[in-house]
């Protein structure tokens, strides 16, 4: 015990000594070094920004990149009056304007503040020129989110805007600095992480006139992870000139093979640029207070009522229950009532289509037979089918704001409204009005799930992505009724989709025109193409567009014949 | 009632960390001058709170304490989960739990109760009979409050328990071949140990290998700190007039990088005398190991002194460079209500052993 005493006494001893002579190195052998740097103050720190990581579509075209600009930033406690004057004078501002810019600034003391970024060739030159009486300022290479773009494609790759105060304040991984950009939509937003990189920085000492003499330490920035996504830009782009007469619509074509989304388009669009470009604050506060709220997307996060497109759903209720066959038929006289007492559901046609088997009624979407069909199966049934073809979730997209689709039964009516169903709201459910509501991308996948006979790779954005993939079990007499059906709808003269045909192939769809009163009411059209050996699926909504046999299908055709143009290897 | 509290009472000791707790709250006062903040009165609030303590701990006697010590350690314990809890993060770190206006720091209280367990353990089996069981125990012991002031996280007064626990099991008489073993099984298991640090903590640790790395981060304040020290030179630049300090250069400069600025006011001279006047305090500290034969109180006093020393050499290694960046108080001197406190405690253990030699 007492020689391990002696032992603990020894060790204590010469650990003092480390310390000490530690102390007599740093203190009184560096001592004037390390006083010179800290009398003068010398040491400055320089944040160095990560370049973000680019967006690119499936042929490597950029989406999204880095526009080298410069910016100017100034170290208050080197910057002097001549110098403020001068600079000012480069920058065409009052000296009071810069030093205001200055103090408003982030405060680390000695840190840059930064006061003029994006500037023209003329101010950079001349301050280069000028650097020798220009003390204490610092010219920088940054990197200015660019999306070459614009409009086309905004609401899948998003935009960046700056880390609020809170968002930096209460992170909890120290992953943005102050003063950072930040996805704020699309994938800008869902891959913020991988995209941003990780900020360098490099501390260096300066002389009186705060000039750099040497880097003391310098850490490179970790350049972020670039991004692939399905879209086909070129057909993006066709899309979005097909699309121009629409002002408030949507339009979604997937892979049905790969589940690759080849296109999504969203109006009205806005322009990513303006939220990083500097000085476009008036644009910027138009787009967020627009009444057409340009900033959503509409294919996902945006729900409304599907119109007749659901009575493909309808349809599959009746046909795999086996309350109705293809050759079941009913006697359209242009209206239904569910009592002689109640008020009558119309059909669309003036004086009925007469009587109608299960074919001509999808072709020309006769309400009356579809009402008939939907008393058949009851609406818990109708609600059971929507939900096998995923209507009532999300879509399960790696984008943000994914709206949930809304499916009525019973149940849902007494939880919402605490009231009972009535019969007649059967009836609306069956032709896709009252309070059915989903998203164009739910119907997409609906169309897709039938042309693909059951099973489809989940519509994805990013390329190369894990995706699961979507199942609906129906009997393969099933799925030859209903792509029968839909096929007739745009190659039958009589068809309500017949405006959409193009003449290399054929091409099987369903139209909807769901009521939106008191306004116009909602275009709608999806469906598949080629209609004997599906090769895409495409979904068209046209925000209170009128008949889904109008605008919506001829927007499917115009999309149809740019598949064939940019995409369809012949 | 006094005259039986002072007779055979640790004077040399006492006063000793009198000087330095005192020198400490002038140290805060320049360290916080010019913030606003008056810590350097609240400082002094908890010396006095710290003094009664003392004080408290010497008319109750040391024996008391080791034999309520589980009791002592389970309730360190809660206090730790309690943090988790509800505790406040300050800086990244949930640490604290606040009492009535004034923050407590559950992992400064633990190491003494960690201290006192250990002590009751280990001390009430000496001798070789179950040496491993022991060697053993004592490790599964630490290594709770351990894991859970590391999940804080508070990795700097986490470390501090390794040296304390060697310290103690080497004087309670462990055979070198189970210290030498356990030291090579912890080196061997390092790497598993760094996937549980986070981003920052491993950040400092490499700065420590080289400061470049990360001249934004933990090498800045490595760099800094050192620039203060060395500014200080052979006399220093005087009270209050330390520029690094004054400036803001330097992070925590009350609390974990306070000998920078005793240092840079004060010179190597000013440095010297207080690791000196910490020379002594150890010093006298060890000589009440010497001077007691009652086995958990040589142990409770080796635990005591270790604390104080792997401090010491941690928080102004760190300044210097010697030693990586990590949380730990300088002993009496940092800012900080339990640290203080917990420092006074542990005298009054020490002054409590001194005086209560006699009864063997």
């Amino acid at each position: 015990m007492t020689s391990r005493l002696a032992f603990l006494k020894i060790v204590i001893l010469a650990f003092l000594a480390l310390l000490a002579a530690g102390l007599f190195n740093v203190q009184v052998l560096n001592g004037s070094y390390f006083r010179h740097l800290s009398e003068c103050n010398r040491i400055r720190l320089l944040p160095l920004e990560a370049p973000r990581g680019r967006i690119l579509d499936r042929a490597g075209d950029i989406i999204a990149g880095n526009r080298p600009s410069f910016k100017i930033s100034v170290i208050p406690e080197d910057f002097d009056e001549e110098s403020q004057k001068l600079l000012a004078s480069i920058l065409k501002i009052t000296p009071e304007e810069l030093s205001e810019r200055i103090n408003k600034g982030d405060k680390t003391p000695f840190g840059p503040v930064t006061v003029a970024r994006d500037v023209d060739k003329e101010v950079l030159f001349k301050t280069e020129e000028r650097a020798p009486d220009l003390g204490g300022v610092i010219v920088q290479l940054e990197g200015i989110r660019y999306y070459p773009y614009k409009e086309i494609a905004s609401h899948v790759v998003g935009y960046i805007g700056k880390v609020s105060l809170e968002e930096y304040r209460d992170q909890t991984d120290g992953r943005y600095s102050y003063n950072d950009w930040v996805g704020r939509g699309g994938v800008e937003a869902v891959y913020d992480f991988s995209l941003r990189g990780d900020g360098g920085g490099k501390q260096f000492e300066v002389d009186v006139r705060g000039r750099v003499v040497r880097t003391l330490g310098e850490r490179m920035p970790k350049p972020g992870d670039d991004l692939t996504l399905t879209l086909d830009m070129k057909l993006e782009k066709a899309i979005w000139d097909v699309m121009a007469p629409v002002k408030k619509g949507a339009s979604t074509v997937v892979d049905l093979k790969t589940g690759e989304i080849l296109a999504m388009v969203s109006k009205p669009g806005y322009d990513p640029n303006v939220f990083v470009k500097p000085g476009s604050n008036k644009e910027r506060l138009r787009l967020l207070k627009d009444s057409s709220v340009p900033l959503i997307n509409r294919n996902i996060s945006a729900a409304f009522p599907p119109g007749s497109v659901f009575k493909i759903v309808t349809a599959t209720a009746a046909l795999e229950s086996g309350k109705a066959t293809p050759e079941t038929r009913v006697v359209c006289g242009g209206s239904y009532r569910l009592t002689p007492h109640s008020r009558p559901v119309k059909c669309w046609k003036e004086g009925g289509h007469g009587s109608v088997n299960f074919y001509e009624a999808l072709e020309q979407s006769c309400n009356v037979y579809f009402c008939q069909l939907g008393r058949r199966v009851g609406a818990d049934t109708l609600a059971k089918y929507a939900r096998a073809y995923g209507l009532d979730g999300k879509s399960s997209i790696n984008l943000p704001n994914v709206r949930e689709g809304t499916i009525p039964d019973e149940v849902w009516k007494e939880e919402r409204f605490g009231e009972k169903w009535y019969q007649g709201e059967t009836l609306s459910f069956a032709i896709g009005q009252g309070f059915v509501l989903v998203t164009p991308l739910q119907m997409l996948e609906t169309v897709g799930l039938v042309a693909n006979e059951g099973t489809l790779i989940r519509p994805h954005i990013i390329k190369d992505e894990k995706v699961d993939t979507m199942h609906i079990d129906l009997r393969p007499q099933t799925f030859k009724a209903l792509k029968t059906g839909m096929r007739r709808v745009v190659q039958s003269d009589s068809g309500t989709g017949h405006f959409a045909r193009v003449p290399y192939f054929e091409m099987a769809a369903k139209t909807g025109t769901a009521q939106a009163p008191p306004k116009t009411a909602h275009a709608w059209f999806a469906g598949y193409f080629p209609a004997d050996n599906p090769q895409v699926a495409v979904v068209v909504f046209v925000e209170h567009g009128g008949a889904g046999g109008g605008i919506a299908a001829r927007v499917a055709k115009g999309i149809a014949q740019a598949w064939k143009e940019l995409c369809h290897a012949a | 009632m006094l005259r039986k509290l002072t007779r055979g009472f640790y004077w040399e000791l006492f006063w000793c960390a009198m000087i330095v707790a005192l020198a400490g709250i002038c140290f805060v006062f320049s360290a916080a001058y010019g913030e606003g903040q008056n810590l350097a009165f609240r400082q002094l609030i908890w010396f006095a709170l710290g003094f009664l303590a003392l004080f408290t701990v010497v008319a109750i006697g040391y024996r008391s304490f080791l034999n309520v010590s589980y009791v002592l350690y389970g309730i360190s314990i809660l206090l730790l989960l309690a943090v988790d809890l509800l505790g406040a993060t300050r800086l990244g770190a949930q640490r604290w739990i606040s009492v009535g206006g004034f923050g407590i720091q559950p992992s400064e209280l633990c190491k003494l109760a960690m201290i006192l367990t250990l002590a009751h353990y280990l001390g009430s089996r000496v001798g070789n009979l179950y040496q491993f069981r022991r060697f053993v125990g004592g490790f599964l012991l630490v290594s709770f409050p351990m894991l859970l002031i590391i999940k804080q996280p508070d990795l700097g007064t986490a470390l501090i328990f390794m040296p304390i626990l060697f310290t103690m099991l080497f004087m309670w008489g462990a055979r070198f071949r189970y210290l030498l073993g356990s030291i090579a099984l912890g080196l061997l298991s390092l790497p598993v140990f760094w996937l549980f640090l986070k981003e920052y903590q491993r950040r400092r640790l490499l700065v420590f290998v080289n400061p470049n790395i990360d001249p934004l981060g933990a090498g800045y304040t490595a760099i800094q700190s050192k620039i203060a020290v060395g500014s200080g030179g052979l006399f220093g630049k005087g009270w209050l007039m330390g520029t690094q300090n004054r400036l803001n250069f330097l992070p925590e400069h009350h609390t974990d990088f306070i000998f920078c600025v005793i240092a840079e006011e004060w010179g190597f001279i000013g440095s010297l005398v207080l690791i000196f006047l910490y020379g002594i305090l150890v010093w006298r500290s060890l000589a009440v190991i010497e001077r007691t034969t009652d086995p958990p109180a040589r142990l409770l006093a080796s635990g005591i002194v270790a604390m104080i020393f792997f401090q010491i050499l941690v928080n102004v290694g760190m300044t210097i460079g010697l030693m990586p960046v990590v949380g730990i108080p300088l002993p009496f001197v940092s800012y900080g209500g339990s640290s203080l406190v917990v420092m006074m405690i542990a005298m009054g253990f020490l002054i409590s052993i001194y005086k209560e030699r006699s009864i063997f």
